[in-house]
């Protein structure tokens, strides 16, 4: 095997990303379809997935939208079964998809159902992805890819709760990578700070935005775009430029994050 | 060293009060420690299936002991600590594993928290260090290690002006999961030996760690993570 060489990275290959209907997922849609990939626009609102689908063929591209809630078993489980159906395999997963994380608050304010969001679609559906796109992955020798954040390796003392299950993908990825690794499956997570739509609205009252912190600790002083800035890095793992690439957490936050 | 109880030396924790969680052998080796150094401690052996009951179970150690200066959480549900392929877990055993060790983390922590203010306490969270270097055969362990770990840089940072602490002492493996288990799990992550030339005794060299983040004298320290495993896991 040779190393891979310029070009559309991900040409003929499938990728799944959930929570491809806005915000960091659909940035990293986008930049798949751009190189190539067959796009599986997996979320929970078919109308906010068409768009992205809509899209992604009018510049050129190939993708689809699929109703998926992550919690579900049995929508990630019809999913999958259905881009492979689809498109005769499944070369990465990439579960983006998340609850509402809601405004800052103390650990013991956080609403019961904001709680059991978070465990639900960054944990249980970190669980559900893997298990019903492993065995494509294995015979594709493709990827996993969580999105998870720098605030689940620093802790979040604004969002305790989103702190906590970032770093439980975190401790998943590390597993599956080891576990899965002498299988051909490699698992690798992105922490990406980028403006979306959610983070727009944690902005309006979150200290770490009105307070300037965020972009002042940001050495390349912006916040990234989720297409441009995010999107790219996930073509990356997804491709064989990262075939020696796992267990790891790329932080893609303008270096506002250093932790090594 | 002495591998017993009495690796406290000459510490006294007399007068303090502390909740131990869990029921394996690392919680009761450092509840028996503590008490052993004059502590007054309350065992939560069992008890996490909700909010509620975590609540009671809180409410019912500070009335017994008259207050709360130390909650040490080593609770894990038993499932966790099996080693089990990741494409052999069912949807359940990941809910009543993963999910439910983390759960009962939370509602730990939150229901702590206001006893802890009263008496400008610690919470300590024991966890194996398996959370930071990932493990194969034990995803649902790792996963929540790592997030009790970072929960707690997360409420350290939030409640620090309150005067309360937390703090995680990452163990080695052993000292949760099975020996052969966890040689595989080291193994895996190491290509050295401990730096002590053993992997440490819940007794002789957790227990001094968990009494010294719930003494006065740590007050300055929280939101960290103590990797007491005898120089085994070196991660960045």
């Amino acid at each position: 095997m040779t190393a891979a060489t310029p070009g559309p990275l991900l040409a003929g290959r499938t990728v799944i990303v959930t929570g491809a209907g806005g915000g960091v997922g659909e940035g990293i849609a986008l930049a798949c379809a751009e190189h190539g990939a067959n796009v599986v626009i997996a979320a929970r609102r078919t109308e906010t997935g068409d768009v992205v689908a809509s899209e992604i063929t009018r510049r050129g591209g190939s993708a689809v939208s699929i109703r998926c809630d992550v919690a579900s078993a049995e929508d990630v489980h019809a999913a999958v079964a259905a881009t492979v159906e689809r498109f005769g395999g499944l070369h990465c997963m990439i579960h983006n998809a998340l609850s509402p994380v809601g405004p800052p608050r103390g650990i013991r304010d956080v609403p019961a159902d904001v709680w059991e969001g978070m465990l639900s679609t960054a944990m249980r559906a970190s669980f559900l992805c893997a298990q019903a796109a492993f065995p494509h992955l294995q015979e594709s020798q493709g990827s996993l890819i969580l999105l998870t954040s720098a605030a689940g390796v620093e802790g979040s003392p604004y969002l305790p709760a989103y702190g906590m299950v970032k770093a439980g993908q975190r401790g998943l990825l590390k597993s599956l990578a080891r576990e899965w690794g002498p299988l051909g499956v490699r698992v690798n997570g992105i922490g990406p700070v980028a403006m979306t739509p959610a983070m727009a609205v944690v902005a309006k009252t979150s200290p770490v935005f009105t307070d300037g912190l965020l972009v002042n600790r940001t050495p390349l002083r912006r916040i990234g775009q989720p297409e441009a800035d995010i999107g790219p890095v996930a073509v990356f793992l997804a491709s064989d430029l990262s075939r020696y690439v796992t267990g790891q957490t790329l932080m893609v936050d303008g270096g506002g994050f250093m932790a090594f | 060293m002495t591998l017993s109880t009495s690796s406290l030396g000459d510490t006294s924790l007399a007068g303090r009060r502390v909740l131990v969680t869990g029921d394996t052998a690392l919680p009761h080796a450092v509840a028996d420690a503590l008490e052993a150094a004059g502590a007054r401690v309350v065992r939560l052996r069992s008890g996490f299936g909700s909010e509620e009951a975590v609540q009671d179970a809180v409410a019912i150690a500070e009335q017994d002991l008259g207050g709360l200066d130390q909650v040490v959480h080593a609770w894990l549900p038993a499932n966790v600590l099996t080693f089990g392929g990741f494409m052999s877990l069912d949807e359940g055993a990941w809910q009543d594993g993963c999910e439910a060790a983390m759960s009962g983390a939370w509602w730990l922590t939150r229901e702590a928290i206001p006893p802890l203010q009263r008496t400008r306490g610690a919470l300590t969270f024991l966890i194996p260090t398996v959370g930071m270097s990932g493990a194969a055969g034990f995803s649902m362990l790792a996963s929540v290690a790592e997030g009790i770990r970072v929960l707690a840089k997360g409420v350290g940072r939030q409640l620090g002006s309150d005067g309360v602490t937390f703090n995680s002492i990452a163990t080695a493996a052993h000292l949760w999961i099975p020996p052969d288990d966890a040689v595989t799990v080291t193994g895996a992550t190491t290509l050295a030996k401990a730096a002590f030339g053993r992997s440490g005794d819940a007794a002789a060299d957790i227990a001094p760690i968990v009494a010294l983040l719930g003494q006065p004298q740590a007050h300055f320290v929280t939101a960290g993570t103590v990797v007491a495993d005898g120089g085994i896991w070196m991660g960045l």
